[in-house]
This record gives structure tokens, C-alpha cells and sequence, in this order.
């Protein structure tokens, strides 16, 4: 490959990249879509690696679209091929063998696993889990490890934790603050998921620093901050993502943490867009820029992006932090702001009933509500998500929220109306 | 597309759409049988009451579903065609991102079985069950111009042709 023209140019197969594919095949039938990535496979999903790794899923169903998915919107694929720089001006894209001239282009370029600056954090059996072949690595590691230690508690800790559990490994968790989850739920919250873990035979330690990753070759363990050795054959890294800004801040565009756009999501480079996990947008909820390293919101930039590099003009409403997560019948979901640290300014609103591990919270800033947490009981959880977004003012029957029959029936009437009742 | 709608004033709030929905649901396809069997037939219907008014919810099959983007298992799908937004159980994870992402909580969990269930419009029936059988003729099964506009969800496209400025 030399020399290459394309109408839309798109760097990332995954969810961002392929959501704008689809969008932009909605408007535009014609126009010649490459897609570039660096890894050379079909889509598939990485929030299912955890179930992948558990055996609920094999090969064909990691896949998130058919294999034909290319073929069937003429997509022009180079996989295995990795975007070097970009000409915003020339309006080309550099790859390791050619370039390519674009007239759109999509910067879905994702985001990295953080690797913590540890000693041994290189050794054999020290995984994170982002890619197919993390998952498949971690596969093949249980085959001979028996302890597995997870260095952070968020989403993707505990859920490769319950798969490896159900694996038949014996799982310790280490996390630095002193609850599990704790950039998504309050302590109250996380205590519960804590003691459900811990009554199957997980063993959470909070409050420490994994100061070392302990072994010559291989992995044997983790020492702690208070000099504790803790036995390990399998490591996994569980420490956040970050954004792969560096194509684009070496090539003019603008970067904070994440790729900057605007409200259509374009960057500020025309005919530029961003979209997923390397796009900082406006949080809904947090009222401010942020990042949202996260499937359903890469999703909906990725829709959004591809309807515009074909053409429209759609506003994009912001990006919101959402999660969801089950393990051993306790079900959980957190959106949004969910442990403000100004209380002054918020409204907190809670349900609690122990014996049945339920712990409802709702977060309210003037009236509006801007987080959740659901843990036991998250039937109809999008209620919430959908009046956060919307902003609803639900001050009128604020205490009916966390009931068991709220619905769209308790909302005003002209709201309930736009939304259903009329055509 | 043809889609269910409630109609509140007529509700009364009785549930047998909820009934007739879990059965057309079951196996045996028999309100006598159905609710005995395991796991037991989930209603994809809701009728949500207050004080007197009541309110029979099913899947909008939405025109941008938020649950369709939300999917981690690509099991979601929308069909070009008849519009009907359909979950592919056997990709279905059991997840509940879909459950969290849909405004109009018309996804419910299923019993006992990892998989979110929601209306599909009685592919097997001659029209909907909840429709069906509802008294009081409450719920009708019609094509209506203008479709249902999702709580949050992305504005249309904007009429006028501003130009686009980047603001960060």
C-alpha cells in the first residue's frame, strides 16, 4: 500500500469506530469507509473479555458484530497497521506502510491500561485485561496458578475476580483506598458487595500498596506497604485506562486528558472528529469535562461522530458515568455523581433494607437528580438514568424515587406525555 | 412501525395484559400451565399505577435505541425493516447495562436465567397479547405518524445550518 484516497477515514475497531460505521452507512451508501487498526481481528466486545475468561462466552460469541460485518458495508479494513501521523492540513493520515487521504476522519483510537511503576510489574504472569490476548493470556496462566491477586478494585478487577473465582482460583484483591469501587460507590454501598465477596472465600485488603511484584521469572506474589508477602501466580493489573491522545497531540489537535470536541464532536481541527474513550467530553452529570472510558457512551459518540462526518448536524447531549455489574445474585449499578465531596450543595436520598443487601441512593442538586446507586434491587434502573440526562426538577415527588413503583406514571404529565402517551 | 400504545384514561390498572404477556411468553403457551413451569414466564409488560390512574409499559422499540448502544454483547439489534427492536438471547450476558441505559425501564431481568427480557410485539400471535386481551381496550396496536421521543435521548438534527465552532 502506497498511496490511498478515502471519503471517511476511521482509526479504531471497536466500539466508537464501528457505532460510526453503521451511522455513517445510515446517510451515505456510497462513500468509500477505511478503518485502521493495529490489532488484526474482527470487532469484538472487550466489557465481555470477564466473561470470555469466566466460559461464558467462547470465540464466536466475543465477536460484536458478525464476521461479515466489513463486507456487508463495504469497509476497506487495514488491520495490523498502525496511524503514525496525521496532516490536518493536507488532510492525510500516515500509516507505517503509505498514507491515505481522507475527507472525514475518525479518531477512535481508545485507551491504554495504566501500568503502575512497580518493580516486577514485567515478570511472567502479570496481566491487565484489555485485549483478546490479555484474556487469552490469563486463560492459559490459571492452567498452573492456583492464587490470583488483583492489584485495584474497580469494574473490570472485580469482574475478571468473579470469573477467575468461578474458574476455581483462589482470588485476593488489593485496593489502595479503603473500599472497593470507590470512584463509582460510597462506602455503604461497596461494604456490601465487600461482605458478599468475602462470605465466598475472596479476600479484600484496603487500605494498602502493592509495593513490589515479588519473583525472578515469574510472578510468586505481591508485598505490601506494611511488608506483608502476599502469594500470587497470577497478577492482574486493575488500574484504569488512559486515553491514546498521542497521535493526535502530535499532529495539531487539541488534547487535554482526552481528544477536546466540540458539541458535534468534531476536535478542533475541521473535518476531525473523535469519539470513545479517547474523546473528553461534558459529563451530564458532573457539569464538567471529563473522561467516560466507557462502552455505552463510546457507542453513542461513535453513532453521533458518523452521523455528522456524513453530513448532519447532531448535537451531542454529553456523556455520563454508568456502570453496572452482578455477582452472586447481588445486581449493582452506579451512575453519575454518586459520593459528592460538597455535600452542602446536594440532597442525599437513601433506602436501606439489609436483610435483603438492597441500598438505594439517590444524589440531588437543586432539585435535579445527578446520581445513583442501585445495589440488590436495579430493576427499571434506567428511570434514573434517563431523569438524570433529561434534568428533570423531580423536587414535586423527589421521595418517590427509590419506591419500588415509581414509573413514567409519576411524572408530570406534559413530560409523561411528550414521552408516551402521544404519538 | 405498528407499536403498542397505552392509552391512560381507559387503564384500569387490572394487569391482565401482564398475565396474558407472561403466558404468550411460557412454554406451553396455557395460562393454566404456564405459571408452573421453570423457570416461570416473565411479563414484558408493566403496569405502573397511581392512586387511581394506571399506566401499561412495554418495550418503545425506539427509533435510537439507548439499550441497542448500551448492549456489551452486540445481542441488541434493530431491524431496518419492520423497526421491531429485538434482544438475541442466546448473545444476551446478562449484564443489565441495557436495563440501566433505557429510559422508559421497559427491560426487565429474566427469573432465574442471566438474560434481559423485553416485548416482541407477539411474533406468534395475531396481534399482541397485552393488546389482545386487554377489557377495556387500553392498549392499541397501530402505526402512528410521529414516534415516541425517548427521555434524554439525542435531539434530531439540528434545522439550521450553523456553522460548527469548536468551544473547548
Amino acid at each position: 500500500m502506497a498511496k490511498q484516497k478515502t471519503d471517511y477515514l476511521i482509526i479504531g475497531n471497536s466500539a466508537a469506530g464501528i457505532n460510526a460505521i453503521e451511522a455513517i452507512r445510515e446517510r451515505d451508501k456510497k462513500g468509500k469507509i477505511t478503518l485502521v487498526d493495529q490489532e488484526d481481528a474482527p470487532v469484538y466486545s472487550k466489557p465481555l473479555l470477564s466473561y470470555y475468561i469466566a466460559g461464558k462466552v467462547d470465540d464466536e460469541k466475543l465477536l460484536y458484530r458478525p464476521r461479515d460485518f466489513y463486507e456487508k458495508n463495504e469497509v476497506v479494513t487495514l488491520f495490523g497497521q498502525k496511524a503514525t501521523a496525521i496532516n490536518p492540513k493536507q488532510k492525510k493520515v500516515f500509516l507505517d506502510s503509505g498514507e491515505i487521504s481522507y475527507d472525514q476522519l475518525l479518531l477512535a483510537t481508545g485507551s491504554s491500561p495504566i501500568f503502575p511503576n512497580l518493580k516486577g510489574v514485567h515478570l511472567k504472569g502479570v496481566f491487565v485485561v484489555r485485549k483478546f490476548a490479555d484474556a487469552k493470556g490469563i486463560l492459559e496462566r490459571t492452567r498452573q496458578a492456583r492464587d490470583v491477586l488483583f492489584v485495584g478494585g474497580g469494574f473490570v478487577s472485580l469482574r475478571t475476580a468473579y470469573a477467575l473465582h468461578q474458574r476455581g482460583l483462589k482470588v485476593t484483591i488489593v485496593v489502595a483506598s479503603d473500599q472497593l469501587l470507590s470512584r463509582s460507590l460510597d462506602l455503604e454501598a461497596a461494604n456490601i458487595v465487600r461482605t458478599r465477596l468475602e462470605q465466598k472465600g475472596f479476600k479484600i485488603i484496603t487500605g494498602r500498596d502493592v509495593t513490589q511484584i515479588e519473583g525472578r521469572e515469574e510472578v510468586e506474589g505481591v508485598s505490601l506497604d506494611n511488608g506483608e508477602l502476599v502469594k500470587a501466580q497470577l497478577v492482574v493489573i486493575g488500574k484504569g485506562v488512559r486515553p491514546n491522545v498521542s497521535l493526535a497531540r502530535d499532529s495539531g489537535i487539541r488534547v487535554n486528558k482526552g481528544i477536546l470536541v466540540d458539541d458535534y464532536l468534531q476536535t478542533n481541527q475541521k473535518h476531525i472528529y473523535a469519539a470513545g474513550d479517547v474523546a473528553e467530553t461534558f459529563d451530564v452529570a458532573r457539569e464538567e469535562r471529563a473522561l467516560n472510558a466507557l462502552w455505552p457512551n463510546a457507542t453513542e459518540q461513535g453513532h453521533i461522530a458518523g452521523l455528522n462526518m456524513a453530513g448532519a448536524k447532531r448535537k451531542y447531549a454529553g456523556s455520563l458515568g454508568m456502570n453496572s455489574l452482578e455477582f452472586f445474585d447481588l445486581p449493582l449499578i452506579s451512575m453519575g455523581v454518586t459520593n459528592p465531596y460538597d455535600k452542602e450543595d446536594f440532597e442525599i436520598l437513601v433506602k436501606r433494607v439489609p436483610e435483603k443487601n438492597i441500598y438505594k441512593k439517590v444524589v440531588l442538586k437543586k432539585g435535579v437528580v445527578k446520581g445513583a446507586i442501585l445495589v440488590g434491587e436495579i430493576d427499571r434502573a434506567g428511570l434514573i438514568t434517563g431523569i438524570i440526562k433529561e434534568k428533570t426538577n423531580v423536587s414535586a415527588f423527589k421521595e418517590e424515587l427509590l419506591e419500588e413503583g415509581f414509573g413514567l406514571i409519576r411524572l408530570p404529565d406534559s413530560l409523561k406525555k411528550e414521552k408516551i402517551l402521544e404519538p | 412501525m405498528r407499536k403498542i400504545y397505552p392509552k391512560e384514561e381507559y387503564c384500569l390498572g387490572c394487569t391482565l395484559c401482564e398475565v396474558y404477556c407472561a403466558v404468550e411468553h411460557s412454554r406451553s403457551k396455557n395460562i393454566f400451565k404456564a405459571f408452573k413451569e421453570t423457570p416461570s414466564p416473565v411479563k414484558r409488560i408493566l403496569v405502573e399505577t397511581k392512586n387511581h390512574d394506571a399506566l401499561a409499559l412495554s418495550c418503545r422499540h425506539c427509533d435510537e435505541p439507548e439499550c441497542m448502544r448500551a448492549c456489551i454483547a452486540g445481542a441488541i439489534t434493530k431491524d431496518k425493516e419492520t423497526g421491531v427492536v429485538a434482544t438475541d438471547y442466546d448473545k444476551c450476558v446478562g449484564c443489565w447495562m441495557c436495563i440501566m441505559a433505557c429510559s422508559f425501564g421497559a427491560i426487565r431481568r429474566g427469573s432465574g436465567e442471566k438474560i434481559a427480557l423485553r416485548c416482541d410485539l407477539c411474533p406468534d400471535a395475531a396481534e399482541p397479547a397485552c393488546v389482545a386481551y386487554c377489557p377495556n381496550e387500553a392498549l392499541v396496536y397501530e402505526e402512528r405518524e410521529k414516534e415516541a421521543v425517548r427521555v434524554g435521548g439525542p435531539k434530531k438534527d439540528e434545522e439550521e445550518e450553523e456553522e460548527i465552532l469548536f468551544d473547548g
